[in-house]
């Protein structure tokens, strides 16, 4: 058994997944510690992948060669895109997943990835060198000890995990697995304060103690989308969800057993998220509301599993039987497993630099989440980005900066870090200030030139997005060259014409044969349509950039300059930043010392490339 | 450093700022006390005696600036002046750009940047009355927070459109569909829009006020308007200074009437009519004459009496001329003969001239009485006041307009969530929160930076 590794990433779940590709695909030799190996990449929750906002993360994710996108393609059972009418830039696909065969699939690719060595078990801390202050390895459970210069955490729900049904607790971060225990405790030994937040799942419901008939139901779109870049050359059944509704009485039996609720006991003092509450939350809040929706979603192909969306709770199981029976098509339904909560440590994510590496210990990454944040996608996303940075700081080399006009991964990262969050955190399109330009059908141009410098793209992934751009460049000069006549007087380009609110692309199809596919065609059809708009932000994030690259002379003193917090000084003094970018996110910088301080060590603007900025 | 009085007063006041000032101890002497007023004799670096003056010294952070702050008053000598300052740069002055006191006390956290734009406002406008002066001065004053009530008020609302208008894109499978309720973001909206319009309006109210008014002098060319120029010139004490234009084609200069309304006169280039060949150099002249014109506050037409006319037989200045308040002279009446009734007309030349000036002046002095209305009440109503937060609003009342456009046509959502994400930041900069970006934008624009 190897001992000895470059990375150890400990947990196998979403975020767990992506570092640990990175990491290998990068060259680096890689552990990957999971409670169990025919879990990699479980879907916890719910069965979907997507949806508004974290669609794009996931298109981002495979844009940098990550592996959710495919994943979810290949197990897709319902696909669904959201937003239609409400701008191509917050269109969003949504994909029901069969979750086994989506876990198997994660587990197989991941064993199979060079450079990568699954290792079963549990981690029960990790070591570091006191003098240098860098980590120097794992110890797992067994007392087994793994040697490494970097580590990344992906623990998700399972550090210190408590789980709550009714009065019933049960240590763990997931129904049926165990919980990391002593993790903690290395994180708090080395500075870290945790704190505690708090996620639900419904219970699973068996699918042939469901009356179906009479429920409306939701079908998947005719037309699957992909996320990933990788041809689709599968297609499972597809299936549909049904839609149902609390009523008077489900509240009633939820309103009369609020003093068994764990939630409202105290018990769990861990903060939950706000956006997906339990039925009995939505019941407290909206002592109004006559019904609440609840969509049934199958699990899978080969499953009985239902899972119904917006039902999570932790009331006792024999209550939860009581007030699902009273909804329509569930007067009879069986509980293949009650829902429950669990509440789990997190660290504070502002402790942790632009690479999500730990502030107190050097090596040592987070993602996931650990550092607050809800949802497979953000999971996911911030894993490759710990992954990334971990890969880098074994090189020598600088962090990726994040810049929030390139992706919204990236402004995960950016708000996590310098902002923080009270809740677990996730991804909606209003986070962003440049969401016009971050849209599923760009992301894999935003960042192309990033994956490619990091080399985390294959060869066959090049050529595709070559193919696409070419694709995209022949169609624009297609449509900038040729002509329509509107009438005696006026002949505009066909790319003038279909910036037109009327003209769809299909109105074309007289003037120009078409060569393109569809993923082409979503491009140009936005560019007309949004020209003005993406050029009046394009302009902006260009302006911002030409800000934020001054350089300083990071020898500078900056004792002495008026309006400093000492806080700030020696916050200066340790970090030396090399720009008005990396001086403004310095906490407790007011702009008034900014300025003060640009104005001493200003060096004016330089060329900085995208890149590094 | 910074000469602090016009040059050619009896005295000189001279502001040096900065962290350490004790660089000065060879021009000044030991620096004085915080606070202290010295008399001191003012020495070379070689020891030459320089002047007297009186010192005094303003510690960090009680100074306009906040950081250390010595004043020397000295003689009024213009020569002794620039001499004291070389001494100063020697000694490692230097000078400040314009609005660098403003500046640092910005940084300094002395004033914010709205209260640094209204001081460039007020020294901008040479023209102000002392009641909008003091307006301009009065930082937090009841009709400030008036106004700081009608931003937090559309914030409100723009925050509870966003949230509408968000929650139906981010959420778009949720249940509850009043989050869906886009047409109450429009009602929201059209009361922003209605606030922000008596906002900008009360400005132009200020504005008018403020503005020192422009006086134009054009005619034909050779129709006597520079005699007259120089007539207004010699014909009042309180010439301010006569500055060349930008350009070779028009003099400015700045003069008071009797009544001590001080006003900008502009002697344009001739204007020909347009039927007439120009060259390119004269037409550039006639183009800019023209553009000073549709902004002047009051236009003179100088008019030989020989060749009366009309109209002006051009097509831009005849409209001008049929909307603008001006006032005709009619010149060279001596040459006339004084058979023909023309109204105003003097003759240039002679003891008649000086009527044609007061003519002018009499009229600026009416123009502007009548202008001003009920003058101070005017002021009283004014509530935005500053140039900077006039820019902030235009800008969000554009983007209101253009959100509610949106609202009513068939523009996606995100487009308005957009606008509206453009609004609430202009809205939180009119009110004086800025954003470090804001700031550093500021910095760069404003302020010459870099080394």
């Amino acid at each position: 058994m190897e001992t000895r590794f470059d990375a150890i990433v400990i947990g196998g779940g979403h975020a767990g997944v992506e570092a640990s590709r990175a990491l290998a695909v990068r060259g680096f030799k890689t552990a990957l510690i999971s409670f169990d190996s025919q879990k990699i990449g479980a879907m916890s929750c719910n069965p979907a992948i997507g949806g508004v906002g974290k669609s794009h993360l996931v298109y981002e994710v495979d844009a940098l060669g990550g592996l959710m996108g495919v994943a979810a393609d290949h197990a897709a059972i319902q696909s669904r895109r959201l937003n239609l009418r409400k701008g191509p830039a917050v269109r969003s696909t949504r994909v029901q997943c069969d979750k086994a065969h989506y876990t198997q699939l994660m587990s197989k690719w991941v064993s199979t990835l060079e450079h990568l060595y699954i290792y079963e078990g549990e981690a029960a801390g990790f070591t570091w060198d006191e003098s240098s202050r860098k980590v120097t390895g794992v110890r797992m459970k067994d007392g087994a000890l793994l040697e490494c210069r970097s580590v990344v955490i992906t623990s998700g729900t399972f550090m210190r995990g408590l789980m709550f049904c009714g009065d019933e607790r049960s240590v763990g971060g997931r129904v049926g697995e165990s919980a990391a225990q002593f993790l903690s405790d290395s994180l708090e030994k080395i500075g870290h304060k945790l704190s505690r937040l708090k996620t639900g799942t419904p219970a699973r419901l068996r699918a042939s103690s469901i009356r179906f008939e009479g429920l409306a139901r939701q079908w998947g779109d005719p037309e699957k989308r992909q996320f990933s870049w990788r041809p689709a050359e599968y297609r499972l059944p597809q299936l549909s969800c049904f839609i149902t509704h609390t009523n008077e009485r489900t509240h009633d039996v939820i309103r009369a057993n609020f003093g068994s609720s764990p939630l409202f006991s105290g018990d769990i003092v861990g903060v939950g998220p706000r956006y997906c509450p339990s039925v009995e939350d939505k019941v407290r809040r909206f002592p109004d509301r006559e019904r609440h929706q609840i969509f049934l979603e199958p699990e899978g192909l080969n499953t009985e599993s239902i899972y119904p969306n917006g039902m999570s709770t932790s009331l006792p199981a024999e209550v939860q039987l009581e007030f699902l029976r009273t909804i329509n098509g569930l007067e009879s339904v069986e509980l293949l497993r009650p829902g429950y909560a669990v509440e789990y440590d997190t660290v504070d994510p502002t402790d942790l630099t632009i690479g999500f590496m730990s502030k107190h210990l050097e090596g040592l990454f987070l993602a996931g989440q650990v550092n607050r944040t809800s949802g497979y996608e953000e999971a996911a996303a911030q894993g490759l980005w710990a992954g990334i940075n971990a890969s880098l700081w074994l090189e020598n080399r600088d962090f990726v900066v994040p810049d929030r006009s390139r992706s919204y991964l990236e402004t995960l990262v950016d708000d996590l870090t310098s902002v923080g969050t009270d809740e677990p955190y996730r991804m909606f399109t209003s986070r962003s200030e440049y969401r016009l330009m971050l849209r599923e059908d760009n992301a894999h141009e935003r960042l192309y030139s990033l994956g490619d410098s990091l080399g985390l793209l294959s060869d066959e992934q090049k050529r595709w997005n070559d193919s696409l751009q070419q694709g995209l460049a022949s169609a624009m000069e297609a449509l900038g060259s040729q002509r329509i006549r509107l009438d005696r007087d006026r002949v505009i380009s066909l790319f003038e014409y279909l910036k037109r609110p009327e003209v769809a692309w299909e109105d074309l199809s007289l003037e120009l044969d078409n060569r393109w596919d569809d993923r082409v065609l979503e491009k140009v059809e936005v560019k007309a349509k949004y020209d003005g708009y993406l050029h009046k932000q394009e302009q902006e994030i260009e302006q911002l950039r030409r800000v934020r690259s001054w350089a300083l002379d990071p020898s500078v003193n900056v004792r002495g300059v008026p309006g400093l917090t000492t806080e700030a000084i020696e916050k200066f003094e340790a970090c030396r930043p090399k720009n008005v970018f990396e001086l403004g996110r310095i906490s407790g910088m007011t702009p008034a010392a900014l300025l003060a301080i640009v104005r001493l060590a200003g060096r004016g603007p330089e060329d900085v490339s995208r890149e590094t900025l | 450093m910074a000469l602090a009085t016009a040059i050619g007063g009896p005295v000189a006041v001279l502001r040096v700022s900065g962290r350490d000032l004790s660089f000065l101890v060879p021009l000044i002497g030991t620096l004085p006390l915080p606070g202290e007023a010295k008399f001191r004799r003012l020495h070379s670096l070689d020891k030459h005696f320089l002047d007297e003056a009186v010192v005094l010294r303003f510690q960090a952070p009680h100074s306009f600036t906040g950081e250390d702050v010595i004043e020397i008053q000295g003689h009024g000598v213009p020569a002794l002046v620039e001499k004291i300052q070389e001494e100063a740069i020697a000694l490692g002055a230097i000078t400040a750009l314009p609005g660098e006191f403003s500046f640092r006390a910005v940084l300094n956290q002395k004033m914010t940047l709205e209260e640094a734009s209204r001081l460039q406002t007020l020294f901008a406008a040479e023209g102000l009355g002392a009641s909008a002066a003091s307006k301009l001065l009065s930082f937090g004053s009841s009709s400030d927070e008036s106004v700081n009530r009608i931003f937090q008020e559309a914030l409100t609302a723009v925050a509870a459109a966003r949230g509408r208008v968000e929650a139906a894109i981010d959420f778009a499978e949720a249940e509850d569909e009043q989050a869906h309720d886009i047409a109450s973001a429009e009602l929201r909206l059209l009361e922003v829009e209605r606030q922000l319009q008596g906002l900008l309006n009360s400005y132009e109210v200020f504005a008018r006020n403020a503005r020192t008014p422009t006086v134009i002098l054009f005619g034909k060319p050779n129709a006597g308007k520079s005699t007259l120029l120089n007539l207004l010139v010699g014909g009042t004490r309180s010439l301010v200074s006569p500055t060349a234009g930008t350009t070779r084609d028009y003099v400015e200069v700045h003069l008071r009437t009797p009544s001590g309304q001080s006003f900008r006169l502009l002697d344009t280039a001739g204007l020909r009519s347009s039927l007439q060949n120009v060259d390119g150099i004269e037409a550039a002249g006639m183009r800019l004459g023209l553009e000073m014109m549709e902004s002047a506050d009051v236009l003179v037409w100088v008019e030989d009496a020989r060749i009366p006319t009309k109209t002006f037989d051009h097509p831009q200045v005849d409209a001008l001329l049929a909307t603008k308040t001006h006032l005709k002279i009619y010149t060279h009446a001596d040459l006339l003969g004084g058979s023909q009734d023309l109204g105003q007309a003097y003759d240039l030349v002679g003891d008649q001239s000086p009527n044609a000036a007061r003519a002018v002046l009499d009229f600026v002095d009416q123009v502007c009485r009548t202008r001003r209305l009920d003058g101070d009440a005017a002021l009283e109503g004014a509530k935005l006041i500053s140039q900077r937060q006039e820019m902030l609003v235009r800008d969000a009342l554009g983007e209101t307009r253009e959100a509610l456009r949106c609202l009513r046509g068939e523009r996606s959502l995100e487009i308005i969530g957009d606008l509206l994400r453009q609004l609430d930041k202009h809205l939180r900069g009119a009110r004086g929160e800025a954003l470090t970006d804001d700031y550093i934008g500021q910095i760069f624009t404003q302020f010459c930076l870099g080394k």
